[in-house]
């Protein structure tokens, strides 16, 4: 499929849902003209749910919004779904029959190829965090990450896509002794799901092991490239001895670097996703972001898909 | 002992616990000795990062509806301030973070349904008797049918003295001025109720004898029962 675009879309944002008395909730024209100024640049796109308010979850309630959104949006030939809360990590109960049964009548309304979470802790025991946790990197979490996965993986009614999580500086921590790369392929393996490596998540759980420079690309033959499906690159940056997973649209070189490394490794790639760029009422991407879009353009011009 | 994913639960939201981890007082963590050696090599800088942003969120973010704990509760937050000379409400977070109310307090229902943020910091201050009562109550009244007004079929818990009304939610205060507070059809309602509307509203006897009881004729009632209907607090009349 070659290179794609994620989208977060916040309800109340200038980039995602705004509110009009006279119309409700509808995307804003900020994403609309985004679209349709890289309708070229993109062979696919996926959006990420974000919960519109807090009544119990009810598929008919976001479908006048998502009908107008795909209506109006350029008709790239698939779709993807990123998800927030399967809550992949927990150990605790968690009762997932209500999120897929609202995400499988979203499957199958919109035609959404797959759904994406990223392996973490969304919540704990019912309150959300800022940033999600890392799930717990013991022999427990392990287990109950597998299960959790296959639960999901079995009544989804699309492919779930696990993502390594993020470890980004002051909103996470690490628990357990599994070194993060061996925990994610096991998990993979074990629920027989297809990853998505976000890159800058991989850098960031590098970098909060203390590694820097060239160290940062090492061990990926720790992670389970087989099953990766999709590549995710989102802004990330370093303040100090900090490293930030932003999502603010701006490419490290360090993303660009670990992203030709990678992609050799992937034989069964497909999707190489520019996830929430940062654009204007125009839809013209923020100037800061411009270089690492176009190498990251340049980069999957050159990629020859197995 | 407790499993992991309540004390890291507890780490993330009660202060004393933390401390407890932070200072080195395992002994107190209540863990299993594998648990404790996962916990002993997680990153003690990064906890606390995370668990001040843990608490910023709580207290800063806005919530569709009621707008959040700010917005809700300006004149009992001014009383704990006040009191506890708490202006960045350090001691508030600290307080409520370890309450029962707090624990009973569930964003995310899959785990089960709980409190919303709205009643929970409520329950807080009544057992902490902060503030005035009647304001107390308003502002909670108001901060819960305001999010029941976008909220009509909520994944929190909603008790008395909040009810089910005809096309949406209602409650009426306790303390005076006795005012009505609702949410329906996706607005939000508030504004003061004579004695004979409270018991109209509240109370379990037939409208012919709460009329009675206040010496309000029967056309009277009927308009006050057709009024409210009308408002979406009460159902319809069923046909004869």
């Amino acid at each position: 499929m070659g290179l794609g675009v994620g989208l977060d879309l916040p309800w109340g944002a200038p980039i995602g849902f705004g509110f009009a008395q006279d119309e409700g909730d509808r995307v804003t024209p900020n994403v609309l003209s985004f679209l349709a100024r890289h309708e070229q640049d993109f062979n696919y796109w996926f959006i990420s749910w974000q919960p519109r308010g807090r009544n119990q979850l009810d598929a008919t309630e976001y479908f006048p919004v998502y009908d107008d959104l795909f209506a109006r949006a350029p008709s790239f030939s698939v779709r993807g779904l990123h998800q927030t809360s399967f809550n992949l990590g927990a150990l605790e109960h968690y009762d997932r029959s209500a999120v897929i049964d609202f995400t499988n009548a979203l499957i199958e309304r919109y035609g959404f190829k797959w759904v994406n979470e990223d392996l973490g802790l969304w919540s704990i025991h019912g309150r959300s965090l800022p940033y999600p946790l890392p799930p717990y990197l013991t022999d427990a979490g392990l287990e109950a990450a597998i299960r959790n996965c296959s639960e999901v993986q079995e009544q989804l009614a699309a492919p779930l896509l696990v993502e390594f999580p993020g470890f980004s500086d002051g909103t996470s921590f690490v628990i357990g002794p599994w070194h993060g790369y061996d925990f994610f392929r096991e998990v993979v393996e074990q629920s027989g799901s297809p990853a998505t490596l976000d890159i800058g998540h991989l850098l960031s759980y590098q970098w909060l092991r203390g590694l820097r420079g060239e160290d940062l690309y090492s061990e990926l033959d720790l992670l389970p490239t087989d099953s990766c499906f999709e590549i995710h690159l989102s802004g990330c940056e370093t303040s100090g001895d900090r490293f930030l997973d932003y999502h603010h649209g701006i490419l490290m070189q360090e993303q660009l670097v670990l992203l030709e490394r990678l992609v050799p490794l992937c034989p069964n790639l497909k999707a190489i996703t520019y996830e929430d760029p940062k654009f204007d009422a125009g839809g013209t991407l923020v100037p800061r972001s411009c270089d690492g879009f176009q190498a990251l353009r340049e980069f999957v011009a050159r990629w020859e898909q197995p | 002992m407790i499993p992991l994913d309540v004390a890291t639960d507890r780490l993330l939201h009660q202060p004393s616990y933390r401390q407890a981890f932070l200072d080195g007082r395992y002994d107190e963590l209540d863990l299993s000795a594998d648990d404790l050696s996962a916990l002993q090599q997680l990153d003690r800088q990064q906890l606390i990062e995370t668990a001040a942003a843990v608490r910023s969120s709580l207290l800063e973010r806005k919530h569709r509806g009621s707008g959040g704990i700010r917005a809700t509760y300006p004149e009992t937050l001014a009383a704990w301030q006040a009191r506890h000379d708490d202006g960045d409400l350090s001691v508030f977070l600290d307080r409520f973070m370890a309450s029962e109310a707090f624990d009973r307090y569930h964003e995310v229902p899959h785990a089960g349904f709980g409190y919303s943020l709205e009643e929970a910091v409520y329950r807080f201050f009544e057992s902490e008797d902060i503030g005035d009562p009647a304001a107390r109550e308003r502002e909670f009244l108001a901060g819960i049918c305001k999010a029941l007004a976008l909220n009509p079929r909520p994944a929190f818990t909603v008790d008395e003295p909040v009810r089910r009304g005809g096309r949406g939610w209602f409650a009426v205060s306790q303390h005076e001025p006795r005012s009505l507070f609702a949410a329906v059809d996706g607005r939000y309602v508030q504004g003061q109720l004579t004695p004979f509307l409270v018991d109209l509203l509240t109370s379990g006897d037939s409208p012919t004898a709460i009329g009675s009881q206040h010496g309000v004729t029967a056309e009277v009632v009927h308009a006050a029962l057709a009024k409210f209907r009308a408002l979406g607090l009460l159902a319809h009349a069923p046909r004869p």
